[in-house]
C-alpha cells in the first residue's frame, strides 16, 4: 500500500489538466496549487509530476513554452491544448463515475 | 494538427537529445531552487534547506530517468516487458496456447498450400522470355457450336503474313509417335514450325533446334529430344547428337536436346519434329482445323488490339475462301488459354480455405477474449493507474503476434506436407500442378495471411476490452455474478459468425457431393464393366493413307485374333474413345433429301469409324434397326448408323432407317468448292440407331454422331481409315489381365507396333470424375475442419459462460430451479446461437454458392435440400457441443458455489 498522500498516476493527470485549465503554469506552481486547493491533503512530488507533465505533452494534451517566471528566472510553462480540454472533460466525467463506483464498493463491503 | 505536433515532439526527443536533456535539467533545477527558497521562507535555516535540497538532488537523476521514459524510447522497454508478459502467459496456459497455435496452423497451412497451387498453376509465368507477351491464336465456328478449335495451316500462314500485332507466330500440333529404336514405345511428340524455339526464347542444352529449311518435306527428318527422353534412351550422353532414331518407321537424326525445364506445350511432350507436309497432303489445306498457334505480341500492342487484328483477317479470309465460311479466329493470353479451365476450381478452393482461416481466427479470438475478460479487473485497475489504452492494446497484440508467429511456423511446415498431398491427389487435368511448391511468393503469402489473422483474432478482443469505460469495467468486472453482457454478446456474435461461415462451407461441400453423386449415377451410355481399352497408332510410313487396305487389314486381323482368345466376349475398335474426348472429329452432314445450298448452312456431325461388335463390346443399346456386321465391307453397299441425338436432331418426326446421307457438304456446294462440276459424294444408307454415348465426359451432353463401318473405309471417295484406333476388349472377368495378351497379339502382326493408353473402361470413367473428386475431397476436408472448429468454438463459449454464471446458477438452484431447468437454459443458449448462425449462413451461402455454379452438375446452387441438410447437420453438432457444458451447469451444487463466492 502506498502512502495516503501519494496520488495514483491516472488522477495526477486529471489534476494537472484541471489546474492548468485555469491559466498556464510551470511545474513548481502546479505542485503548489494542487497542495493549496486540496487544503494540504494532496501532495504531488517531482517524481510523479514531471513524468506526468511530459507524458501529457507527448499525448498532445498540453503544450510547453519557456518564459520568465515571477522570480525573474526562466521556467517552462504548460498550457492546455484543445485536445487537452476535451480530454479533461472526459477524464473528469470518468473520475466521477470511478469514485462513485469505488465508494459503492467501499460502503457495501 | 495535434498529430503533427506529437510527431515533432517525438522526433525531437529522438534526434535533439542534448537539447531536450538540457531543458529537462533546467526545469528540474528550477523546481529545486524554488523548493529551497520556499523552505527558507518557511523558517528553516539555509543549512537545513540545503540538506533537504541535497536529498532532493539525489532524486533528480531518478526524476530525469522517469521523464526520459515518457519521451518515447520507452516503447522498447515496454516491448521487452510485453514479450516477457506474453511468454509468462504462454507458460501458464501451455495447453490452451498449444491448441490455439495448432488451430491457426491448420488455417494458415491449408491456405498456404492452396495458394501454392493457385500461384504455381494460375499465376506463375511460363519460363519463356517475356512470357506475358505470348498469346494463343485459335479458330472457331460459332454457328456450329464450336467456340474454340485449331486452325488450318493456310489460315495461320495468312494471319502470320497479314497481322500488324505479332513479332512472330509459330504453329504446332501434337501427335503420337511410335519410337521403334529398341523397345517399341509410343511417345507424345510435337510437330512445330522452325521459329517456335526462337519465339519462346528457348535454347537447346545440347546441339541445335530446327532451321527453316528443315520444314521442307523430305528434309524434315531431324528431331529435338526432351531431357527426359534423352536420359532414357541415350543415358544422358552428349554423343546422342547425330545419332539416328526410328520414329514411325522412318529414320530421324537427333540434332538437339532441350533443357530439363522445357515442357512445351506440356510436360508430356517428349520430342519435337519440324512441321512439314508433303506438297499434296490434304491435311495442310483449308478446312483441316487442327493446328495450334502461339504468337509473341509486339511491344505496345494489347491483347484486345491483337484480337481485333486477327478477327478482321479472319473476316477477310471468309470472303476470300468459300471453305472459310463461318470460321472466325481469336486471341487470348497464352497462360490463361492453358489454365483457364481450372481457374474457377482453384479460386473457389482458395475462397473456401479462406473461410476456414476466418473460422480458425474466430476460434482463437474467442478464448483469448474470454481469457482477457477474466483479467478484466486487472486491466481496469491498471487503466485506473494510468496505463493508456494503447499500452493495453499493445500488450494484447504482442500476445497475438507471438501466437500468430507460432501458428505461421507450424502452418508453413504443415503446408509443405499438404502441397505433397495435393500433387498426389490432383488430377492430371490441372496443368503445372506437379511443379507447385512452397517458394518465396508463397511464403510471402503465408506471412501476410498470418499477419491478417493476428489482426483479426488479436485486435477484436483488444478493442472490445479497451473500448469500455474504466468505471464500467470496474463495475462489470468486480464481483459480478453474471457474464459481462457486452463482451458476452461480442463472443456470442463471434460464434454466430463461425457457425454461419461453417454452414457456407457445408453447403458448398454438399453441393459438390451431390454433383459427384449425380455424375456417378449418370449413364455414360455404355456398360463399362470388364472392358479393356488401349490405343494403337499405325505409322503413315508403313501404312500410307492412300493405301487404306493395309490399315483396315491390320485392325481386321487384330480384332479377329483377339476374339479367339479364351475368355474374350467381344472385340471392337473405334476412332474415338468415349468419355475421354479423345479422337473422333466433326464432319459436314447432308441428308440426301434436303441438301443445304450454302456451306454455312451445312450442319456438322461427330464422325466415327467403328468396327463390328462395337455395341456388343460396350453394351450400347440398339434402338432401331441393326449395327454393323463383319459383312459390311467395301464390296457391300455403304451403310451408316446414327445415335439418338442425331435422330432427334435430323429426323425428329420420321423413321431414319433407309435414309441416304453423306458426311460431306451437298454435291452442289462441293462442285463449287472443288471446281468439279458433277461431283457425287458417296451416299451411306442408315441401317440403325443406337443409344447416345457420352464422348467428352459425364457432364457433357452427347452430340449427334454418325458411325460408319471401318471395313468400308477402303471404298473410293470415302474418308480414309483412321490410323489411330482405340480397341475395346470385352471379357468375362479381370480385364487388365488381358493387356499382355493383347500386346503380344499386336506384335505378332507387326513386331515394331507399340500399344498405348492401356486402361479399363471403369478406370476411364473414374478418371473422368477426378476433377470433381478432387474438388470434393478438398472442399469436404475444409468443411469438416470448419465444422470441428465451430463445434469447439460453441463448446468453448458455452462452458465459459457457464463458468461465469456459476453464481447465478447457484442462486437459481437455491431458489428452486431444477437441474433440467438449468440444462435447458444452457442448451437453449447454444441453440439460439446455432439458429442465428444458420440464418446468417444461409443468407451468405445464397450469395456465395452462386459462384460455384460452373462446378455443379444436376443440382442448383440454391438447392433447398442441400441447404436444409447442411443446416440440420450443423444444428446437430451445435446440440452435441452444447450438451457437455449444460451437463456441467446442471450438476452445479448450489451451496458449494454460493459459499465459494
Amino acid at each position: 500500500m502506498s502512502k495516503p498522500t501519494d496520488l495514483v498516476q491516472g488522477t495526477v493527470d486529471l489534476l494537472i489538466l484541471k489546474i492548468i485549465a485555469l491559466e498556464p503554469m510551470h511545474g513548481w506552481a502546479i505542485a503548489q496549487r494542487i497542495r493549496q486547493m486540496s487544503r494540504e491533503v494532496l501532495q504531488v512530488g517531482q517524481g510523479a509530476l514531471y513524468p506526468a507533465l511530459h507524458k501529457l505533452e507527448q499525448n498532445g494534451w498540453i503544450e510547453s513554452e519557456w518564459a520568465l517566471s515571477e522570480n525573474g528566472r526562466r521556467a517552462k510553462y504548460y498550457t492546455l491544448t484543445r485536445a487537452g480540454k476535451k480530454a479533461l472533460e472526459q477524464e473528469a466525467a470518468q473520475w466521477e463515475r470511478l469514485s462513485a463506483a469505488i465508494s459503492l464498493i467501499v460502503r457495501t463491503t | 494538427m495535434r498529430l503533427t505536433k506529437i510527431a515533432r515532439l517525438r522526433l525531437r526527443s529522438l534526434f535533439s537529445r542534448n537539447k531536450v536533456e538540457q531543458e529537462l535539467g533546467e526545469e528540474l533545477r528550477y523546481h529545486l531552487d524554488r523548493q529551497i527558497e520556499a523552505e527558507i521562507a518557511a523558517g528553516k535555516t539555509p543549512e537545513e534547506a540545503r540538506h533537504a535540497a541535497l536529498r532532493a538532488i539525489r532524486d533528480v537523476e531518478q526524476r530525469k530517468e522517469d521523464c526520459r521514459d515518457i519521451w518515447g524510447l520507452v516503447w522498447l522497454e515496454d516491448l521487452k516487458s510485453d514479450f516477457r508478459y506474453a511468454f509468462r502467459q504462454f507458460h501458464k496456459h501451455k495447453s490452451f496456447y498449444a491448441v490455439a497455435a495448432v488451430i491457426l496452423a491448420l488455417g494458415i497451412g491449408a491456405n498456404t498450400a492452396i495458394f501454392s497451387a493457385v500461384d504455381g498453376v494460375l499465376l506463375r509465368p511460363f519460363p519463356y522470355r517475356q512470357s506475358d507477351r505470348l498469346v494463343s491464336v485459335w479458330c472457331m465456328e460459332p454457328a456450329q457450336g464450336i467456340p474454340k478449335m485449331g486452325c488450318a495451316l493456310p489460315d495461320l500462314r495468312a494471319i502470320a503474313a497479314r497481322n500488324r500485332s505479332f513479332k512472330a507466330l509459330a504453329e504446332y500440333y501434337s501427335g503420337d509417335i511410335n519410337l521403334t529404336s529398341g523397345t517399341p514405345e509410343r511417345v507424345s511428340g510435337v510437330y512445330a514450325s522452325a521459329n517456335l524455339f526462337h519465339l519462346l526464347g528457348a535454347h537447346p542444352a545440347l546441339g541445335r533446334t530446327f532451321s527453316p529449311s528443315e520444314e521442307v518435306f523430305g528434309r524434315n527428318r531431324v528431331v529435338v529430344l526432351s531431357d527426359a527422353l534423352w536420359r532414357e534412351r541415350f543415358r544422358g550422353m552428349p554423343g546422342a547428337i547425330g545419332k539416328i532414331v526410328h520414329l514411325n518407321d522412318e529414320a530421324y537424326t537427333v540434332i538437339g536436346v532441350m533443357p530439363p525445364d522445357f515442357h512445351f506445350p506440356n510436360p508430356g511432350a517428349m520430342l519435337w519434329l519440324p512441321m512439314s507436309f508433303a506438297p499434296n497432303d490434304s491435311m495442310a489445306t483449308r478446312g483441316n482445323d487442327f493446328i495450334s498457334a502461339i504468337a509473341r505480341r509486339r511491344a505496345g500492342v494489347s491483347i484486345a488490339q491483337a484480337k481485333a487484328d486477327v478477327r478482321s483477317i479472319a473476316r477477310r479470309l471468309q470472303r476470300e475462301f468459300s471453305q472459310n465460311a463461318g470460321v472466325g479466329a481469336g486471341v487470348s493470353n497464352y497462360l490463361s488459354s492453358v489454365v483457364g479451365d481450372v481457374r474457377p476450381v482453384l479460386l473457389i478452393l482458395l475462397g473456401a480455405v479462406g473461410i476456414v482461416l476466418l473460422i480458425a481466427c474466430v476460434n482463437v479470438a474467442n478464448p483469448l477474449l474470454s481469457k482477457a475478460s477474466g483479467r478484466k479487473r486487472e486491466h481496469s485497475v491498471r487503466a485506473a493507474l494510468g496505463a493508456t489504452r494503447a499500452r493495453l492494446l499493445r500488450q494484447l497484440l504482442t500476445e497475438g503476434v507471438l501466437l500468430g508467429g507460432a501458428g505461421a511456423c507450424l502452418g508453413i511446415a504443415l503446408s509443405v506436407w499438404l502441397v505433397r498431398v495435393i500433387r498426389v491427389i490432383g488430377p492430371d487435368r490441372i496443368p503445372r500442378l506437379q511443379s507447385i511448391g512452397i517458394d518465396p511468393p508463397v511464403l510471402l503469402f503465408a506471412v501476410a495471411v498470418s499477419f491478417l489473422s493476428v489482426l483479426v483474432f488479436g485486435l477484436a478482443p483488444a478493442m472490445s476490452l479497451t473500448r469500455g469505460r474504466i468505471g464500467e469495467m470496474l463495475k462489470e468486472g468486480g464481483r459480478s455474478s453474471t457474464a459481462g453482457s457486452r463482451t458476452g454478446r461480442f463472443r456470442d456474435g463471434l460464434v454466430i459468425a463461425e457457425i454461419g461461415l461453417s454452414l457456407v462451407l457445408l453447403i458448398g461441400a454438399g453441393l459438390l457431393l451431390q454433383t459427384l453423386w449425380r455424375l456417378q449415377h449418370t449413364s455414360p451410355g455404355f456398360q463399362p464393366a470388364n472392358v479393356l481399352t488401349m490405343s494403337v497408332t499405325l505409322p503413315q510410313a508403313k501404312y500410307p493413307w492412300n493405301e487404306p487396305g493395309k490399315t483396315v487389314h491390320f485392325f481386321a486381323e487384330l480384332t479377329k485374333r483377339l476374339r479367339r482368345v479364351h475368355g474374350v466376349a467381344a472385340v471392337s475398335a473405334s476412332t474415338a474413345m468415349p468419355i475421354t474426348g479423345w479422337g473422333g472429329w466433326g464432319k459436314y452432314f447432308t441428308v440426301e433429301e434436303r441438301p443445304a445450298s450454302r456451306l454455312s448452312d451445312v450442319p456438322v456431325i461427330q464422325y466415327r469409324q467403328v468396327m463390328p461388335q462395337f455395341v456388343k463390346a460396350l453394351g450400347i443399346s440398339v434402338v432401331k434397326g441393326r449395327f454393323f456386321t463383319p459383312d459390311d465391307t467395301g464390296t457391300r453397299p455403304l451403310v451408316a448408323v446414327i445415335d439418338e441425338s442425331a435422330r432427334r436432331r435430323f429426323f425428329p418426326n420420321e423413321n431414319p432407317i433407309g435414309k441416304r446421307v453423306s458426311p460431306t457438304a451437298s454435291d452442289s456446294i462441293l462442285a463449287k468448292l472443288l471446281h468439279r462440276p458433277g461431283v457425287h459424294a458417296p451416299r451411306f444408307t442408315i441401317v440403325g440407331v443406337i443409344g447416345d454415348v457420352k464422348q467428352a465426359g459425364l457432364s457433357q451432353p452427347a452430340q449427334p454422331a454418325l458411325f460408319v463401318s471401318y471395313l468400308q473405309t477402303t471404298v473410293k471417295d470415302t474418308e480414309a481409315p483412321g490410323n489411330k484406333m482405340f480397341l475395346f476388349i470385352k471379357v468375362h472377368s479381370d480385364p487388365l489381365g488381358y493387356a499382355a495378351v493383347a500386346r503380344r497379339i499386336v506384335q505378332s502382326i507387326d513386331p515394331e507396333q507399340p500399344v498405348a493408353d492401356v486402361a479399363t473402361m471403369d478406370q476411364r470413367l473414374k478418371t473422368s470424375l477426378s476433377m470433381q473428386r478432387f474438388q470434393l475431397d478438398l472442399f469436404g476436408a475444409f468443411a469438416l475442419l470448419a465444422l470441428i472448429l465451430a463445434a469447439v468454438g460453441i463448446y468453448g463459449v458455452l462452458s465459459y459462460s457457464v463458468r461465469l454464471r456459476m453464481h447465478e446458477i447457484g442462486i437459481r438452484m437455491a431458489l428452486g430451479a431444477s437441474a433440467s431447468d438449468v440444462l435447458r437454459m444452457v442448451i437453449i443458449h447454444g441453440f439460439r446461437l446455432g439458429i442465428y448462425g444458420v440464418i446468417a449462413g444461409s443468407i451468405l451461402a445464397l450469395g456465395v454458392t452462386r459462384l460455384m455454379t460452373s462446378l455443379l452438375f444436376g443440382v442448383s446452387a440454391e438447392d433447398g435440400v442441400t441447404f436444409a441438410m447442411a443446416s440440420l447437420l450443423l444444428m446437430a453438432v451445435v446440440a452435441a457441443a452444447s450438451f457437455l457444458p449444460s451437463l456441467r451447469a446442471a450438476r452445479t451444487d448450489a451451496l458449494t458455489v454460493l459459499r465459494m463466492e
